[in-house]
């Protein structure tokens, strides 16, 4: 049968439906509330980031009305995902991991920032590629929509069409821009989260910039660029290891180290506690440094 | 091809006919959809609720005593306020006329968020500007307000000036309310139907 428009109108109210009761108001800034979602697992309710201005004194409401005490178990700041925690046994059984999305599909975006739900529309505009985070991460999987965010939507769910939950929207990541987070790029943080309080990311507490080598090195190590140290943190594993204010890092483990990218596929959080080996130019020679990968527990 | 074609095949793509759909819809919903001017400037639109010549509009689209209504492409005649009320922003006006089209009546009580809803009016005095969205919310706008008065019908569809007064209608082509305001420009808000409804009621009580 054909798509009329009744059915795709009643289709998106069915969606909205099926999906508001998993869709809270979130109370932690002085002005207006946003929205967070009932987490599969009970009493967990994820939210954005920079919607919780304070870590205490938060509440949260229910669809049913009821408004509850609720208490934050942890940040990730590096994608904007908030995680709290109240007493109550709901959570929500419409997630879904989304392999099947494709630019051009219809979303809705959720909100509570009142009593009601609120509801609206767009389609799904990119899926963006490797996409740089602050903190020295990288997320590769993010949601571009062209969803307006009205005032207390972040921290509300995209839902597709059949209403299931494929992420959480936030217009604090990328200014302007309306992105959300799937299901895919929240399990693992949320699970850390619940775990750790915490995301655990390695680090050497350095600061870099590529530059361009004299021609005798390029020709020796064979590339083009290494990365300068600008600047070192103090206490941190770069320090302890002796690594200089000056010093050029050429490799690591072996690889290349053209862009301050590369460094950080060696710094995950599986890396931590990790020694390294870094090549190092150094008063014109090369030399080898080892440094064990810190664990640095960002918000 | 009609949309009501039982012989359409069910290999057709879904776009197609639902943007078929849409165009047939809004068509119908202009035949009941009268602009109204003071003479000189277009003020915004109005809906046929009676084929007898009964109009609703918005209270701020009456504002002058001379009430031109155009009706179809060119033809003006003259409006009689029969009833306003500023604090709800709901004006009703008589033409003489009868046999005229008529917007299909909805039911604002029924409406939920998601559904898919569209607008006319005539946004900048063109004729029969059309846009379309979904119902954000039916409920107190802007959020944090609450009287019942306040609960309004938001729609994710960008209202301009001059669709004052016209109608907001769902996917069968009922109204469903009466395009008010805008908030900020990516929030269409507009009064639900069904408190227009009282105030016709109570307007044509009055009067007789």
């Amino acid at each position: 049968m054909s798509m009329t428009l009744e059915k795709l109108s009643e289709d998106f109210a069915e969606a909205v439906e099926s999906a508001s009761s998993s869709v809270i108001r979130v109370e932690g800034r002085s002005r207006l509330a946003a929205s967070g979602i009932l987490w599969k697992e009970p009493g967990v309710i994820i939210t954005a980031h920079h919607v919780l201005q304070r870590d205490e004194k938060l509440s949260v409401g229910l669809p049913s009305g009821e408004t509850l005490k609720a208490e934050l178990v942890g940040r990730d700041a590096s994608v904007d995902l908030a995680v709290v925690r109240v007493e109550s046994d709901l959570s929500s059984a419409v997630w879904k991991a989304t392999d099947r999305l494709r630019v051009g599909h219809l979303v809705l975006a959720l909100g509570r920032p009142g009593k009601n739900v609120m509801a609206t529309h767009g389609i799904i505009s990119s899926l963006l590629g490797e996409f740089r985070i602050p903190f020295g991460s990288k997320e590769e999987r993010l949601i571009q929509t062209d969803v307006v965010m009205y005032p207390g939507f972040s921290g509300g769910p995209l839902v597709d069409a059949n209403g299931a939950i494929i992420g959480m929207n936030t217009s604090g990541l990328q200014r302007g821009i309306s992105v959300s987070l799937p299901l895919q790029a929240l399990e693992g943080r949320v699970t850390a989260l619940l775990a750790h309080g915490y995301i655990r990311r390695g680090y050497l507490g350095i600061s870099l910039q590529p530059v361009r080598l004299p021609t005798t090195l390029r020709r020796q190590v064979k590339q083009e660029t290494g990365l300068l140290i600008s600047g070192i943190e103090e206490d941190s594993p770069a320090e302890k290891a002796k690594l200089f204010q000056g010093d050029v890092l050429i490799s690591v483990n072996k690889d290349p180290l053209r862009f301050p990218d590369d460094l950080l596929h060696h710094l995950g959080k599986d890396h931590i506690g990790e020694e390294i080996t870094l090549s190092t130019i150094r008063g014109g020679a090369l030399t080898e440094i080892k440094v064990v990968v810190g664990e640095r527990s960002s918000t | 091809m009609s949309v009501n074609d039982p012989q359409r095949s069910p290999q057709d793509g879904p776009v197609e006919p639902i943007s078929d759909q849409i165009a047939t819809i809004v068509a119908r919903v202009r035949l009941g959809m009268v602009k109204i001017s003071d003479g000189k400037r277009s003020a915004g639109a109005g809906s046929v609720i009676h084929a007898s010549g009964l109009i609703v509009t918005n209270s701020h689209v009456v504002q002058s005593r001379d009430i031109h209504v155009q009706i179809g492409s060119d033809r003006v005649v003259r409006g009689h306020l029969i009833g306003r009320d500023s604090s709800t922003d709901l004006a009703a006006i008589m033409v003489e006329e009868d046999d005229l089209e008529v917007v299909q009546m909805g039911d604002s009580s029924q409406i939920r968020p998601g559904e898919v809803v569209f607008s006319l009016g005539y946004p900048w005095g063109i004729d029969g500007g059309l846009t379309f969205g979904v119902v954000i919310q039916l409920g107190p706008w802007p959020i944090g307000t609450s009287s019942d008065r306040d609960n309004l019908l938001s729609a994710s569809l960008h209202l301009r000036p001059g669709h004052s007064g016209g109608p907001m209608f769902n996917s069968r082509g009922e109204i469903v309310g009466l395009n008010t305001m805008m908030q900020g420009p990516d929030v269409g808000v507009a009064i639900p139907i069904n408190r227009a409804k009282s105030f016709l009621k109570e307007a044509l009580v009055e009067r007789a």
